[in-house]
């Protein structure tokens, strides 16, 4: 009996989404690597390399896709022309590199993105801190007027440490869903009074706790609504809020900015309570103001050593700093994905998702890392499949069949 | 009316993303307007007087002495613009070597030389307005002494002691000086000038630049030992005759270019024809500088705020605008040797507040040798960079002397780790306010001064 050679479109959609996953786990890795004190020197062709594989590997899918769904493919491709465009113009690679992941993302499970994302960021932050407390890399510890010693455990600054706890525990949330436990969300609070101990990181413990508040929330509804028989449904309104939150958020921290002025108390407040990102804020925009396309912004922060730098100037706000780095359309691409993410999530009715979202929009009022590809795993899940079904054990079991036929036709 | 609302939320309820499109369409609306208004209000800092607005007839002189005849009458028609267009402006703060002056010097001051423009561009309008300046000043002097004169007739132009200039000592006083500014052959030249029946000779230092122009690098020659402020002396032709010998200028001019020529790697082939021109004094060359404008500020705080403003985006000639006090540029026909002093005082201010800011008030006005700041002309180029201006943070702006309504202010600002303050003298007119000078006695803050200043002092001064 001759074996047929030929690959299936079906095996071959496999293979590339499994290809796909596994560049996006080095896309991390590079990016997360970067941010820690380990000495690295990469191969000078590894990035470009890493970035003609995806490439081939977004071009192979869409090659295979069966259907093309005419709203979905005219939404990627708005976005990847305007990032594109800006990022030609000002020459932030990250807007390249999240179009590459978000295109390449098309119709993959999002449980699929986030779990790759959670064992790539668990492991090499373990690896990390482990490396960083045993010496074998540098463990900086700034030590500032005012404040405790804050350890950034082998990553370049204490509140970049807590930003990625922070984001894998958003993304391990997006996971467990409403089965989390109990005791899950008591780890949350332990995580978030661990960084605010350890790392001084003020805001990302509130951004921790609530996340931890809204889990217990949330899993409260979702068992109430369970045992009256029913599904739990948000209240329309405030899903739509909770949709809305980056614009809204945006909205806000901008609008702070430029209206910031030593004059009004109520803003010198605002400032106080958001450690000067106010300040800064409208720095920047009186500086450099708003372009179409963006503009480079040299800024000096505290991250890398240290050694206090002598000035410092640094946009902290994702929202202000990609609106001013990255330009006006980019920026509003930018939202645009978030809002997409998020009414996505709220119509199919994944309610820790949409929850998830606007923490993550919460926290980018403080921190810059909207666009860090370490990061920034929930932008990828723009074009991700929503279903709940996730494939991995199916692919596996997949494969395990195929290759049990196989075995079975030669014998 | 109902029905199109009706379909609208019936849209908005099938697609209520379109609600969250809308915000951010919104949002970036209000960018692009901040943007646009922004560009709208941004006033120019640099106007076009009646007298720049004059087309030039010719883009420069390839002949030295006709470029004289043009500037010697500019300078007896009191035509300062023309005057100016003569000399060398941006030549000098371009092909200026700031650190081989240095090095020459052996002792570095903040008045040594013009700010470091070709490397740093934020000095730009400083080093320009103090060229201009200096250029006006030698007009200022010739008008002093020959310009209430009837008649100022130019009788003939020579070349300072020919000889001289040939010498291996006075070329290689030359090649140096060329090396500094830039140029490619520098001429000493002297022009006898007769008004009232007494006879002058006025003396210029010229040079000659990129493919071949000549331009007055300085009024005086130091052969004879005059500078910008005594280049006219009374003279006969005898003495006159004594001075230039019997070298003709086309001839020392073709046999100086000759020798140029020679020290290059690749003699010129085919030297391209000479351009002249018969009736030179009627010629107007391009316009090579600008009038700084003036700009108010609501408040006297505003004002020193719109100014360190322009400090920090690196547009210093914005900054310069608010330090033009009530100079009415726009409705200018000429440009007078007031105007352009004003300038020059406050980009000299301008160019200490910088100095003592960048460099951690390292340096001084009084001169001190490289050895004992151990330092060389380039190390001191250096440290002289405001690269890191931008990052000038304002804490406060408080009152001089809150007895006395005097209009001085103090800022205070946080800059390379460490706090300063500095002097505002301010003043207001029916347009609003402006910077009279960069000092404020009642707080013993000189002109351009920036203070380092303590913890305590600071908390004194904000609190």
């Amino acid at each position: 009996m001759q074996i047929e050679k030929k690959i299936t479109r079906e095996m071959a959609n496999r293979i590339f989404e499994v290809a796909y996953l596994v560049m996006l786990a080095m896309y991390t890795g590079f990016y997360f690597l970067n941010t820690t004190t380990f000495e690295m020197t990469w191969s000078t062709y590894f990035y470009s390399n890493m970035r003609i594989g995806l490439l081939l590997i977004i071009f192979a899918r869409a090659s295979l896709a069966e259907e093309y769904k005419l709203k979905e493919i005219a939404g990627c491709i708005l976005v990847a022309l305007v990032l594109l465009v800006a990022w030609e113009h000002n020459g932030f690679d990250e807007l390249r590199d999240i179009v590459l992941l978000l295109v390449g993302a098309k119709d993959i499970s999002y449980k699929k993105i986030l779990k790759v994302y959670v064992g790539v960021v668990f492991v090499l932050l373990s690896y990390t801190m482990i490396s960083a407390l045993t010496g074998r890399i540098d463990n900086l510890i700034f030590r500032q007027d005012g404040r405790r010693a804050r350890i950034a455990f082998g990553i370049g600054y204490p509140t970049d440490f807590s930003a990625y706890i922070f984001y894998m525990v958003l993304a391990v949330c997006c996971l467990r869903k409403e089965k989390i436990r109990y005791i899950e969300i008591g780890m949350i609070v332990l995580l978030g009074i661990f960084v605010y101990m350890f790392c001084d990181a003020r805001l990302n413990t509130i951004c921790l706790i609530l996340v931890a508040g809204v889990m217990f929330y949330h899993k409260l509804r979702c068992s109430n609504a369970e045992k009256r028989g029913e599904e739990y449904e948000m209240n329309a309104i405030f899903s739509m809020l909770l949709a809305l939150s980056a614009t809204i958020f945006a909205f806000i921290m901008i609008g702070l900015s430029m209206l910031y002025s030593t004059d009004n108390k109520f803003l010198l407040l605002a400032d106080r309570v958001l450690n000067n990102r106010l300040r800064l804020g409208k720095k920047g925009i009186d500086l450099y103001g708003f372009s179409i396309f963006g503009q480079q912004i040299p800024m000096i922060g505290n991250g890398g050593s240290t050694k206090q730098p002598k000035n410092y100037f640094f946009l902290d706000s994702s929202y202000l700093s990609a609106s001013l780095r990255f330009g006006i359309l980019a920026f509003g691409a930018l939202l645009l994905i978030l809002l997409v993410i998020a009414f996505r999530a709220r119509e199919k009715k994944k309610w820790t998702l949409l929850w998830m979202v606007a923490l993550m929009s919460l926290q980018c009022v403080v921190e810059h890392h909207m666009t860090d590809v370490s990061y920034c795993v929930m932008l990828y899940l723009f074009a991700s499949d929503m279903t709940e079904v996730c494939r991995t054990k199916g692919t596996i079991k997949w494969f395990r069949r195929k290759k049990y036929a196989k075995d079975n036709a030669l014998n | 009316m109902q029905k199109i609302m009706r379909s609208i939320k019936k849209i908005l309820k099938q697609n209520p993303i379109i609600i969250g499109c809308f915000f951010i369409l919104v949002l970036m609306g209000l960018l692009c307007l901040n943007r646009f208004w922004s560009s709208i209000t941004n006033e120019e800092s640099t106007v076009i007087t009646k007298d720049l607005e004059r087309e030039n007839t010719i883009e420069a002189f390839e002949k030295p002495d006709e470029l004289l005849v043009y500037e010697l009458a500019a300078l007896v028609h009191k035509d300062l613009d023309l005057c100016i267009r003569g000399c060398s402006v941006d030549e000098d703060w371009l092909g200026q070597d700031f650190a081989g002056i240095i090095d020459e010097a052996e002792e570095f001051s903040y008045t040594t030389t013009i700010p470091p423009a070709n490397q740093y561009f934020e000095y730009q309008p400083i080093s320009f307005s103090e060229i201009i300046e200096q250029h006006t000043m030698s007009y200022e002097y010739f008008q002093n002494i020959l310009g209430h004169k009837k008649s100022v007739n130019v009788k003939a132009i020579g070349i300072v002691l020919p000889e001289e200039q040939n010498t291996a000592e006075y070329q290689l006083y030359s090649r140096k000086l060329c090396k500094t500014w830039g140029s490619n052959a520098v001429c000493e030249m002297v022009a006898l000038v007769e008004a009232d029946g007494t006879a002058y000779q006025v003396s210029f230092t010229v040079m000659q630049y990129g493919n071949g122009y000549w331009k007055v690098f300085r009024f005086g020659s130091s052969l004879l030992d005059t500078k910008g402020d005594d280049f006219i002396t009374e003279s006969t032709q005898e003495k006159f005759d004594e001075i230039t010998g019997a070298a003709k200028v086309d001839t020392f001019i073709t046999a100086l270019e000759k020798k140029q020529d020679s020290d290059k790697e690749e003699a010129k082939s085919d030297k391209k024809k000479v351009k002249s021109y018969k009736h030179p004094e009627k010629q107007i060359l391009s316009p090579n500088y600008s009038i700084t404008a003036s700009l108010y500020g609501e408040s006297a705080v505003d004002t020193i705020g719109k100014f360190i403003l322009a400090l920090q985006r690196k547009d210093s000639q914005k900054a310069m605008c608010y330090g033009m006090t009530d100079s009415r540029t726009a409705d200018m026909d000429s440009v007078t040797t007031e105007l352009i002093e004003k300038q020059g005082t406050f980009s000299r201010e301008m160019q200490l507040f910088y100095y003592e800011l960048v460099t951690n008030n390292k340096f001084s006005e009084t001169s001190e040798s490289l050895l004992s700041l151990n330092k060389t002309g380039a190390g001191i180029a250096s440290e002289l960079s405001p690269e890191n201006i931008p990052y000038l943070n304002v804490a406060g702006v408080v009152s001089a002397d809150e007895e006395e309504d005097d209009n001085q202010y103090i800022a205070v600002y946080t800059f390379d780790g460490n706090i300063y303050m500095s002097g505002y003298t301010m003043c207001e007119s029916e347009n609003g306010w402006q910077i009279e000078s960069l000092s404020a006695e009642a707080a013993g803050l000189s002109s351009g001064e920036v203070r380092k200043i303590t913890d305590k002092k600071y908390h004194e001064l904000l609190d």
